[in-house]
């Protein structure tokens, strides 16, 4: 059994419902975001690359890639991060994490681990989304668990249910009857950075 | 913050040197998991799980209530009295299930650091942003005494209720018992000059006043093609975006004709860039096109639509019955026709076997065109020559999207881009013609849709009447400061001297924001505001209430964009000292001696059942009890039968579609001007040009950048302004500039920029962005002017409307921008 996710870029329109449903149901601190969604294009969001009106650009909804072969989890000296031997989803234990971000140096995909570099600060007062994620804490990495509190429960993660384009699919990769071995079924998918051995679970569907 | 977030949330990044795409195509798996057991196992310890947290989460129903034009229903879910989640809540029909950012982000609308907590009054200057807590006590004293006193002595009308799309809840919101005060009261409700220029259009052809002319979304399903035009559905309505995608993944075939590279123009099979302001010139050469190629639907016209009724050549009237018999009783009257098969004249209820819809005729000596002929003369001059220099788009280019259009069924796909220039009205005038003449409407898959609405006979009546006494209608938003300068509505005396802002942000929505400096605040005596944020408007007024957020009340929806009525129940208690907008009219109408008409024990839910307490509504089966019990209920259509605009014929006199129009009449008639000749040739369509923003206006070589406010995927209109999550991925407003319109003024993303034009100015960041046309310009809607380096986009704008339409004209502007 190991859990992947398939984002088919066709259908995504670079709207962010992913990344702001990741925050709410995850309560992250303010700067923190573990789901963000690149534009491929210009140099801003939502800038298309080409002379107008020859113009064109892909969104890129970008998390941990829950990584076979994880870079961050040999990194780690005191074993914070690790994977999980019965479904495959890394995570990151903060109690044991010291700080060190050896792992984010180790990580190919920039930006998918996020430091709490000042003592959590949240821009409202009340927690925000699940009650049984866990605490955030100053001085260590955090990022995208899958959802493992809502799994836990039999519910898929926050992202998946709420993306308005339908575009974000997850199961078991290994069962060929899950929804996500359905939706690549059939379909051409890359996925980012495989020359690094990192064999990553997510597949961008194109 | 906005620097470091761009780091993080804005990398720039190209797919080359980062994602080393290797594609592969999945193979069938096969694979059997490990452990048979193991899922079995998980699920069992899943269930567990479940019955737990469901005793400490519980799922209110709701519904996001802004005016995207969409209305996804949500879950609050609220744990220990608090709302900490939104979720899309499941509608029958699964296609219209969803939510966007905004939606999903509702936590820190609710709980918003800068909430307007308490009721204020202004301390400093007016705008100077300073305040002083006070009780509702204090406040609503304040009010009513004040409102009491400028009506002895200025008369009801002095005080302007300014409500407007903030809350389409149908007790607190725009709809809502606001109404039944500003009724009671007899005060000027300003007209509302939004969004209503495309409605004006299409009801000359179908009828259904402004609001009724779309389609159920899922009929784009039905379409063969799908023009997106005017419209950003990507961004300003993602749920109508899910439904139009499922439409192009089964075969459709989507082009987007817009003046900007847009989200939906990136997802579409093509993209036409078009000039701003020349849409009325390319539907115009497309009905040309058509007329001359013979590509109408001749039996559609003869049937459907006006094209065979005959019109008198001396005085432009429709041929009757009562033309020869005026002693006949209204009812009896009926329509002239050419009975083709006889050779001539009929009376429509004669039912001729056939009819022309082509010639000139005589009648009892009496000379007729049909109106079809009428049609084709006007059209004659637009040819698609012309129509390619002005628009920009290749003859070639015209001829092939009118075949498109005309091997339908085709589905228009717009909302309120065009409706953004003087000339709004005739484009949609003239599509609803195009549509009419080719049967590209009233058949599955054809037709118009980007707002649909429903006729639901919900029961104003019980919550509008009072006293016999109504608001005064007549002054539209666009000429509200004129009015209030001069206290005169032309030569009539009509003193202003308070303003009551409910679910409205109007400094910052209406056009040309410095006349409310100019012009507005120095002539009136008080302002006070309804609202949960220090909004722009809220900034300038004598008196600030603390409205109760969405989740805090009882309210009823009738949805737009999808057939649905539903309830929102109240989640959470009021926070802080907010009150429920029905409450806070309440306490200021009952302070005005008011109490028979607001007894204090009338709440949101004996609204809500007095709105649905009709028999009509009894008899489609929509009633408070149903509601109550199942939430959700669909008003029309069903998910196999979508509701189609005019299938059933249309809501106009003679029941077809109106291809000639006897008497333009303007949509508010406020004593302005028009001339015979503009009445006389609004009866067909003809070119306009935009009344600014046009390469032929002599200010087009001082400010030659058409000013387009781009609606961001971050804000409805101004709300959302200030949502710490969206802010952090959306930090600062931009000006978006095309790459040439940047070099010739040394401009580079980054550079502080000034906007300007001889109304105002915007300074603010620039973005250098390949996606824009030369000579167009954006900044992205809703930004408050705190929110500004200096000044704000909506100084720019002129409030000149067209004297027919009567609407906000915001695209209709010019400007320049340089570097600061």
């Amino acid at each position: 059994m190991r859990y992947a996710m398939a984002i088919d870029i066709k259908k995504c329109t670079g709207c962010h419902s992913c990344s702001v449903a990741c925050k709410v149901e995850n309560n992250l601190p303010d700067d923190i975001w573990w789901n963000r969604v690149l534009t491929v294009g210009g140099e801003n969001m939502d800038t298309p690359m080409g002379k107008f009106p020859n113009v064109k650009m892909e969104y890129l909804p970008i998390n941990c890639q829950h990584c076979e072969n994880p870079a961050c989890v040999k990194a780690c000296p005191v074993g914070a991060t690790y994977k999980r031997k019965e479904d495959g989803i890394v995570v990151q234990d903060y109690d044991k994490c010291i700080g060190c971000r050896y792992c984010m140096v180790a990580c190919p995909y920039s930006g998918v681990r996020q430091f709490n570099w000042k003592k959590p600060e949240y821009a409202i007062d009340i927690a925000m989304g699940d009650k049984d994620v866990t605490k955030h804490q100053y001085n260590t990495v955090e990022k995208c668990t899958f959802c493992v509190h809502r799994l836990a429960r039999g519910e898929k993660p926050a992202c998946i249910e709420t993306c308005p384009n339908r575009a974000r699919h997850f199961g078991d990769i290994d069962d060929p009857e899950s929804e996500v071995s359905k939706a690549i079924q059939g379909r051409t998918y890359f996925k980012l950075l495989e020359e690094k051995g990192t064999k990553p679970s997510i597949y961008y569907l194109t | 913050m906005a620097e470091k977030e761009k780091g993080i949330l804005n990398l720039k990044m190209s797919r080359r040197s980062f994602v080393k795409a290797s594609a592969a195509t999945a193979i069938g798996a096969g694979v059997v998991a490990s452990n048979p057991m193991e899922s079995a196992m998980k699920l069992l310890a899943v269930e567990d799980e479940t019955s737990k947290k469901t005793e400490s989460v519980k799922l209110v129903p709701s519904v996001c209530r802004s005016n995207c034009f969409q209305s996804c229903r949500l879950y609050a879910h609220v744990r220990d009295g608090k709302v900490v989640k939104t979720s899309p809540a499941p509608y029958l029909d699964d296609i219209y299930t969803g939510s966007c950012l905004k939606g999903l982000s509702l936590v820190q609308r609710t709980y918003s650091p800068t909430r307007i907590k308490y009721p204020m009054r202004r301390k400093g200057k007016r705008g100077e942003d300073k305040w002083e807590r006070i009780s509702w006590d204090e406040a609503i004293s304040e009010i009513a005494e004040k409102f009491k006193e400028i009506q002895e002595k200025y008369g009801p009308r002095a005080i302007a209720l300014d409500t407007a799309s903030g809350n389409y809840g149908l007790v607190h919101g725009i709809q809502g018992v606001i109404n039944r005060f500003a009724n009671s009261i007899g005060c000027t409700k300003i007209n509302v000059c939004y969004d209503q220029a495309v409605g004006y259009g299409s009801n000359r052809v179908i009828g259904g006043g402004v609001w009724l002319w779309g389609n159920e979304p899922r009929t784009m399903l039905d379409a063969k093609n799908i023009f997106v035009w005017g419209s950003n559905p990507v961004q300003s309505q993602p749920q109508n975006w899910r439904i139009l995608m499922e439409a192009k993944n089964s075969g459709a075939k989507v082009i987007t004709i817009d003046p900007i590279f847009s989200t939906t123009a990136n997802k579409s099979d093509e993209y036409i860039p078009i000039v701003p302001g020349t849409d009325l010139m390319l539907v115009l050469a497309m009905i040309k096109y058509i007329i001359d190629n013979n590509m109408i639907d001749a039996e559609f016209m003869k049937t459907r639509t006006t094209a065979p009724f005959l019109v008198r050549k001396d005085n432009g009237m429709m041929l009757r019955r009562s033309d020869f018999q005026p002693e006949i009783n209204e009812e009896d009257d009926d329509y002239y026709v050419w009975d083709n098969v006889n050779n001539r004249p009929a009376l429509l209820s004669e039912a001729p076997a056939d009819v022309a819809i082509e010639g000139s005729f005589t009648v009892n000596g009496v000379e007729v065109d049909t109106v079809f002929t009428l049609l084709k003369e006007r059209v004659q001059e637009y040819t698609l020559e012309k129509a390619s220099e002005m628009t920009k788009i290749p003859v070639e280019k015209i001829e092939y999207l009118t075949k498109v259009y005309c091997d339908g069924p085709t589905t228009i796909y717009t909302n309120y881009g065009i409706d953004h220039y003087q000339n709004g009205h005739l484009w949609s005038f003239a599509a609803f013609i195009m549509a009419s003449i080719t049967g590209n409407i009233a058949r599955p898959g054809a037709g118009f849709t980007g707002l649909y609405v429903m006729a639901i006979p919900i029961n104003y009546t019980n919550m509008y009447v009072t006293n016999g006494n109504f608001a005064d209608n007549r002054i539209p938003q666009h000429i509200f400061h004129k009015v209030v300068k001069e206290q005169k509505l032309f030569d009539e005396d009509y003193p202003i001297k308070a303003i009551l802002t409910h679910c409205s942000n109007p400094i910052s929505n209406f056009t040309e924001q410095n006349v409310w400096f100019n012009d507005i605040y120095p002539n009136i005596d008080f302002h006070v505001v309804i609202d949960t944020e220090f909004t722009d408007t809220a900034r300038y007024a004598d008196i600030v209430l603390p409205a109760a957020f969405w989740f805090e009340v009882n309210d009823l929806r009738v949805c737009y964009n999808n057939p649905y009525i539903l309830m929102q129940e109240k989640a959470i208690e009021p926070l802080y000292e907010s009150k429920s907008d029905l409450e806070i009219v309440t306490l200021i109408a009952r302070k005005m001696g008011l109490e028979e008409f607001f007894p204090e024990d009338c709440d949101d839910i004996f609204w809500i059942k007095q709105l649905l307490d009709s028999d009509v509504l009894r008899q489609m089966n929509i009633t408070y009890e149903r509601l109550q019990k199942e939430k959700v209920i669909r008003g029309e259509g069903s998910a196999e039968k979508p509701f189609i605009r005019g299938e059933n014929g249309f809501f106009t006199p003679t029941g077809r579609a109106q291809l000639y129009c006897e008497n333009p009449e303007p949509r508010v008639d406020y004593g302005q001007e028009i001339s015979e000749d503009i009445l006389k040739k609004e009866r067909l369509p003809y070119f306009k040009p935009p009344g600014e923003a046009w390469r032929e206006n002599p200010l087009y070589k001082k400010y030659p950048l058409v000013f387009i406010q781009e609606h961001s995927r971050f804000r409805t209109h101004t709300q959302w302004f200030n949502v710490p999550m969206l802010r952090e991925i959306d930090p600062e407003p931009l000006a978006k500039i095309s790459r040439e319109d940047a070099e010739e003024r040394g401009i580079k993303t980054g550079d502080i920029v000034e906007v300007f034009n001889d109304r105002g100015k915007a300074v603010l960041k620039a973005e250098v962005n390949d996606g824009i046309m030369p000579g167009v310009i954006l900044i992205p809607k809703g930004w408050q002017r705190e929110q500004f380096i200096e000044g704000c986009f909506q100084e720019l704008t002129s409030s000149e409307s067209d004297p027919m339409a009567v609407n906000f004209a915001f695209f209709d502007c010019l400007v320049d921008v340089r570097k600061k």
